[in-house]
Formats: C-alpha cells, sequence, structure tokens
C-alpha cells in the first residue's frame, strides 16, 4: 500500500513538473515572440505639414489613408496635423496604391495621391515627406453664421442696446447653438468642438485681470487719487494752466498702473470741484484727464485691459512695455498737453477769485486719505506685483502669478471683509472676456481673420513702414467706433499673421503698433472708451454735460497728432534704430 | 414758514435758476432748500456693483460741495438757503422731499427743447405726476425767465 501512494504521489510529481515546465516554455516563447529585436514589425511613416492659403500651419486637419476604390471602409491609418501644421502617418503594410485624403472643416477637401516611386521608397524602408500641402478656405454656412453674429455683436455693443458682456454671452450661446445643434443636421454649420472653442479663452489675461481687480478695489477705498488731485490743486496755487499740466501728469501716471475707468472714476468728481474752485470751465480740467488717461494706459502691460490681452498673445514683457513704448507715451502726452494748452487758452486766463473759507475746508475733507493703513499697506503690495512683474521674466513666470500672489498676500495682510472685496471685482467684464474669446475663435476657426489679413497683406505687402503706419492709423480710427477689447482680439491674429510677412521682424512692433493705436483712439470720440463714458456720466450727474461736439472739437485732433506721434516713435525706435 | 425748493445739478448752467429761485425767496420772505439727488445707477452697465457703492460717497461729497456753492450764492444775497442730499430716482427724491419739509413752491430748471433729461416733455410729464400727489405751486424756469407756472394744478404762465 505505501508503495503504491509512493508511486501515486511520484508520478503526480513528475505531471505537475511537465505541466509547469509546459507552461513556462508557453510563456517564453511568447515573450521571445515579442520581442522586436527577436521578430522586427515595420511601421511604415508619410509625414508632411499642412499650411492655409495664407501661410499659416492648419491644425486638426484629418488626413486619412485609403486605396482607391474603398471610399466606404474605414481608412488604413489615419492622423491629425498639430499646432505647427505637421502630421505623421503611420502603418504596417503598404498597399499598392495610396491615397491620402485631408479634410478639416472651413477647408476644402484635398486629395495627394501617393506615387508607384514614393511607395517603393516606403517599401525600401524609408519614410516620405510630402511637401507643404496648401489647404484652401471654405466660405460655408458656418463661416456666414459666424461673421454675422460677430458683426452683430459689435453693433449692439457700440449703440449700447444690451450690456456688453450680455452681447457677447449671447454671440457665444449663438456660436455654440449653430455649431452643436446646426452642426448635427449639416457639416457646413459645424464651427469647433467645445475643447477647441474654450482652448481660445486666454486663461492668463483673465488671471492677470482678475488679481489687478482685487488689488485696485482696495487701493481705490484709501482714498489716494482724490488727495493727489487736492495736492495737485494746492501745488498750482491758482495757477489753473499749471494745474492742468500737473493733473495731466497725475492720470496718466495713474491709468499705466491702473484701468482707465478707475481712474476716472476717482478723479473726476475732484477735479470737477476743483475747477468750480478756480472758477474755470470743469470740461477744461477733466477733458485733458480722460485724453492723458487713455494715452498714459498704453505704456504699460497692465494700463489697459487690451495691453494685457496684447501682451499675452504676443509675449510682450511688463518690461518689454515700458522700454519700447513709455518714451514714446511720455512723448505724445507732451504732444497733447501743448494742444490743450492752446484749445482751452481762454479758460487759463480767468482770474479766479478764489472760493470761502468753508468751500475750501470742503474740498481738503474730499481729498483726505481715508484709510492711512490700508494705503501704506497696498502701496507696499502693489510695487512688489510690480517688482514680480520685472523679475518675474528672467524666470518664466507669467505677470498672472505676481498680480494673483499680490492680491491674495492683500487679503490675508489687510483682512479686508473678503465678500465685498470680491463683489468689486468686476466680474461681468471677465465673463466678457471668456465669451468673447470664443466669439473671436470662431471666426479664426471658420477663417473671417485670414481673409482680412489676407486683405491686408495684400495692401502692405512687404513695406513694414505702411504695414506700421496702417496698424497705427487703422487701429485708432478703428478704435474710436468700435469697443477696444473685442476690436483687439480679433486683430491680434491678424497682426500675428502680417508679422509673419516680414522676415527677420522679431522686435514684435507691429504689436505695439496696435497697442498705440488702440488705446490712443479710444480719445477720438466721447463713446472711444469706457473712461470717456464714465466720465460724462458723473459731469452730467453734476451739471456738466460733456456733449459729442465738445468731446470731438480737442478728442479728434488730439488723437491724430498723438497717433502720428507713437507711430513716429515706432518707426524710429525700432526701424531706424532697430530695437 | 412757506418754503420753495429748487432742486439743482451745479453748473453754470444752473446759475441762472438759482438766482431766480433766490430772487423769489427774498421777494416773498420764505424758505429756501437747494436740493441734489445723487444717483449712481449710470455707472451700473459700466462697472461692478461694490465700485458703484464706493463711488457713492464721492459723488455725495461732489453733491454737498455743488449745494454748498448754492447756498453760498444765497447768501451773498442775503437769502439764507438749506442744502439737502438724497439719493435715487430723482422724482422719488422729490417727492420725499416735498412732504418732509411741507414744500409749497417748487422751482425746475428747464433745458433746451430735446437737449438733455430736463427737456419740456419730460418736465411736463414730472409737474403731472407732482400735482398728483400734492397741489403745490410749480414754476419752470429756462435761464432765469419763467417759462412755465402752475398754481395748485391750475396753468397760471405769465404770457
Amino acid at each position: 500500500m505505501d508503495f503504491h501512494i509512493k508511486a501515486y504521489k511520484k508520478t503526480s510529481l513528475i505531471l505537475l513538473l511537465i505541466l509547469f515546465s509546459l507552461i513556462s516554455l508557453f510563456y517564453i516563447s511568447n515573450r521571445v515572440l515579442a520581442n522586436p529585436q527577436q521578430q522586427a514589425v515595420t511601421t511604415y511613416q508619410i509625414t508632411g505639414i499642412i499650411k492655409s492659403a495664407q501661410g499659416q500651419p492648419v491644425k486638426g486637419a484629418v488626413i486619412e489613408a485609403r486605396t482607391p476604390g474603398n471610399e466606404q471602409d474605414p481608412p488604413i491609418s489615419e492622423a491629425e496635423s498639430l499646432e505647427d501644421g505637421t502630421w505623421t502617418l503611420s502603418f504596417n503594410e503598404i498597399p499598392t496604391e495610396l491615397t491620402l485624403l485631408i479634410h478639416r472643416p472651413h477647408f476644402q477637401q484635398t486629395e495627394i495621391i501617393v506615387t508607384n516611386n514614393e511607395l517603393k521608397t516606403l517599401a525600401d524602408g524609408g519614410s516620405i515627406y510630402i511637401p507643404e500641402v496648401v489647404l484652401q478656405g471654405k466660405i460655408d454656412a458656418g463661416f456666414w453664421a459666424s461673421t454675422i453674429i460677430f458683426v452683430f455683436v459689435l453693433l449692439v455693443i457700440a449703440t449700447e442696446k444690451l450690456h456688453s458682456t450680455t452681447a457677447s454671452l449671447a454671440a457665444m450661446s449663438a456660436i455654440f447653438l449653430v455649431s452643436f445643434v446646426g452642426g448635427a443636421f449639416s457639416q457646413n454649420l459645424f464651427i469647433f468642438d467645445f475643447e477647441t472653442a474654450i482652448s481660445y479663452i486666454n486663461w492668463e489675461v483673465i488671471f492677470l485681470v482678475l488679481g489687478m481687480m482685487i488689488i485696485v478695489a482696495v487701493i481705490e477705498k484709501t482714498g489716494l487719487f482724490q488727495w493727489m488731485a487736492f495736492q495737485a490743486y494746492r501745488l498750482s496755487r491758482g495757477k489753473s494752466w499749471l494745474l492742468v499740466l500737473i493733473l495731466i501728469a497725475v492720470t496718466s501716471i495713474a491709468s499705466a498702473l491702473l484701468d482707465n475707468f478707475t481712474t476716472m472714476l476717482l478723479m473726476t468728481p475732484i477735479s470737477l470741484q476743483i475747477a468750480l474752485a478756480l472758477g474755470i470751465n470743469p470740461l477744461a480740467l477733466v477733458i485733458p484727464e480722460v485724453l492723458a488717461s487713455n494715452i498714459g494706459g498704453t505704456s504699460t502691460l497692465i494700463g489697459t485691459p487690451t495691453n494685457i490681452i496684447i501682451g499675452a498673445s504676443a509675449g510682450i514683457t511688463f518690461n518689454d512695455f515700458l522700454i519700447n513704448q513709455a518714451l514714446g507715451v511720455i512723448i505724445a502726452l507732451a504732444a497733447m498737453a501743448g494742444f490743450v494748452l492752446f484749445f482751452y487758452r481762454k479758460e487759463w486766463r480767468k482770474q479766479s477769485g478764489g472760493i470761502s473759507p468753508r468751500l475750501y475746508e470742503i474740498l481738503k475733507k474730499n481729498g483726505q486719505i481715508r484709510d492711512k493703513n490700508g494705503l501704506w499697506k497696498s502701496a507696499v503690495v502693489f510695487v512688489l506685483v510690480l517688482i514680480g512683474f520685472v523679475l518675474g521674466e528672467r524666470i518664466n513666470v507669467v505677470p498672472a502669478v505676481p498680480a494673483l500672489v499680490g492680491a491674495t498676500f492683500l487679503f490675508v495682510w489687510l483682512q479686508p471683509n473678503v465678500t465685498e472685496t470680491l463683489e468689486a471685482v468686476d466680474w461681468t467684464t471677465l465673463v466678457f472676456f471668456m465669451s468673447l474669446f470664443i466669439v473671436v475663435g470662431a471666426i479664426q476657426e471658420v477663417g473671417l481673420i485670414s481673409i482680412i489679413a489676407d486683405f491686408m497683406r495684400q495692401i502692405i505687402g512687404g513695406n513694414l513702414v505702411l504695414g506700421l503706419l496702417v496698424i497705427v492709423f487703422g487701429a485708432g480710427t478703428l478704435s474710436t467706433l468700435i469697443a477696444s477689447i473685442p476690436l483687439t482680439a480679433s486683430l491680434i491674429p491678424v497682426v500675428e499673421f502680417l508679422s509673419g510677412n516680414f522676415p527677420g521682424v522679431s522686435s514684435k512692433v507691429l504689436y505695439y503698433a496696435l497697442s498705440m493705436g488702440i488705446s490712443m483712439g479710444g480719445n477720438g470720440l466721447l463713446i472711444g472708451g469706457e473712461g470717456n463714458l464714465v466720465t460724462a456720466g458723473i459731469m452730467e450727474q453734476a451739471g456738466n454735460r460733456i456733449s459729442f461736439k465738445d468731446f470731438l472739437r480737442i478728442g479728434l485732433p488730439v488723437t491724430y497728432i498723438t497717433l502720428g506721434v507713437g507711430a513716429l516713435w515706432l518707426f524710429i525706435h525700432f526701424i531706424v534704430f532697430g530695437a | 414758514m412757506n418754503r420753495i425748493l429748487c432742486p439743482t445739478r451745479g453748473g453754470e448752467d444752473s446759475y441762472k435758476n438759482q438766482d431766480k429761485a433766490i430772487e423769489l425767496a427774498k421777494e416773498r420772505n420764505w424758505d429756501l432748500t437747494f436740493l441734489y439727488v445723487s444717483n449712481v445707477d449710470f455707472l451700473l452697465n459700466l462697472s461692478s456693483p461694490m465700485m458703484v457703492k464706493s463711488i457713492q460717497d464721492d459723488l455725495d461729497d461732489m453733491g454737498e460741495f455743488l449745494l454748498t456753492i448754492a447756498q453760498e450764492r444765497a447768501e451773498k444775497r442775503d437769502v439764507q438757503a438749506d442744502i439737502t442730499l438724497e439719493h435715487g430716482v430723482f422724482f422719488d427724491a422729490l417727492k420725499k422731499t416735498i412732504t418732509e419739509q411741507d414744500i409749497d413752491t417748487l422751482m425746475l430748471g428747464s433745458s433746451q427743447e430735446n437737449v438733455g433729461h430736463t427737456n419740456r416733455s419730460y418736465m411736463d410729464d414730472l409737474i403731472g405726476h407732482i400735482l398728483e400727489f400734492k397741489k403745490i405751486e410749480i414754476i419752470v424756469t429756462y435761464e432765469g425767465q419763467v417759462i412755465k407756472r402752475v398754481n395748485k394744478g391750475e396753468d397760471v404762465t405769465p404770457s
């Protein structure tokens, strides 16, 4: 019995060993077979690049490899072009005939037949490169829908039929409806998918604006601007021509660091009182301040929302704006001041009998610092944020970071009412930005921007000076009529395209031209900027209405004088001296 | 004591109308109140609600300054004028002041025919609404001249 048990155990053990060996052998043999060094699998590649008719790389084009006559079957291989327009098709076997079908919404489908020689090269182990494929744009229903929606939103904003944020949200919604609902019925209506739409939002802009809004919300409560205006009044000692020069300087510096709207909101009430105290027409002080705020804001990255958009899109830093634009802006301000002194010369001759002690005390009270503690703390933080902008460039830190860090530090240090301070953030403007970026993205997708850019290239050709002048004066003139933010967002891709047209131009001079044109153009008409409108509204409250004509008579000449000075500065700085 | 109410925005355009109110107060030996109505609603389309709230103080300061100028102009002509600053919609502020200060005569300054908020048709509507809640004397002036006078609901405009 023991013998049988022992034999049984021995047999089982042997069988187990055999089974284990077989399993191991099977596993090892599979690993060996899978090892490419042991058994190579050849992948064949075809690469290429796709560009638009305007020479811009096309992202998101689908390239399908097919054999002729098998259009209904799935493609042999498929690829999608990248941001730079390049693509790579890979496949394991080479068919006897091969056709490449390239398609993308808003472009005409293109077919490329791979020649026998090319197929032979592929079969011999090489890869082949398809030379630049140019996709022709297609004007389809989606193009018209996007264009009409975009023009409509510009008109609605310009005529103030709806709040600008409501208008841009409505436009964005319309774009989505056309693309997703319309696109379900007809491919021609498809504009872009949701991911692509969101990719057009420039988050660096959003967060930089957000951070600065929080900082400004703290500073504006301190009474700093009102105090500066009152000090200007004291320094001028009753000389109204000197007062207006000091106020121009104060307003332009304030506007370079804060936005125009806030600057004028804070400066206008106290300036009006000072004008009445001096016995001069309040328009003689307030309108030059408005002009100075639009011009002064051009000198820094954070001076205007349009500069923030341009800086983020073109990679122009805080330092770049200061170095390349500030001096030109100062010269333009000097030209503006000269014109203002001439225009209001009768006002400067008026002799004021002075104001009563009671009125002086009211003025002094209104020009006081209201929160000394808040002022010095917010000033420290603001200076640190500026240092962050200047030094951040060296360590590739985008300006949004110091702005947000500074805003957070203010919350921790000052401990203001968080809810109240956050309520001071103009969320409607941020939502406006986001929805607008998507709307402008739509017209880029459908090719409208390319058509405009191509048209401008026909005009400008290879003449950089002409390009500079067209952009400065063209953007400046449009800026008098069209809201600056949507105008900037839609002109940036045009400028990007035109910049590529001038080989060797790495100085981004055309972006600076856009910045100058947009900001200074805001002086042309009363409706040219939000700073203008808020000033007019406050003056109306005080019985000193600024009519369209009042503003036009001084604003329009100042606009074209300063645009000329700005263009000349850019020409000398970038083209003559090659900065 | 009877009282005249003169709403004003300040500015040179309003000086002649202020003068008319001062002249009337002196002539009748009545009390005089200048009223400024501060309304920031025009900013709501342009700015965040919190910033609108914080600028209210600056606009109130401006209103106080303008009212003090009107008050001093009255004092130069030996008329003691009171000043009142209200907020919100003009008509509501007017009603409130007329009620609280028991106003007998309201003096309104009108602008040119179709310019600005205080044009003629606006004035006619305003007068109608005021008379609906209180029958007081209402005098409308333009550049210091009386262009309309309504006494307790009856148009007594001098020809």
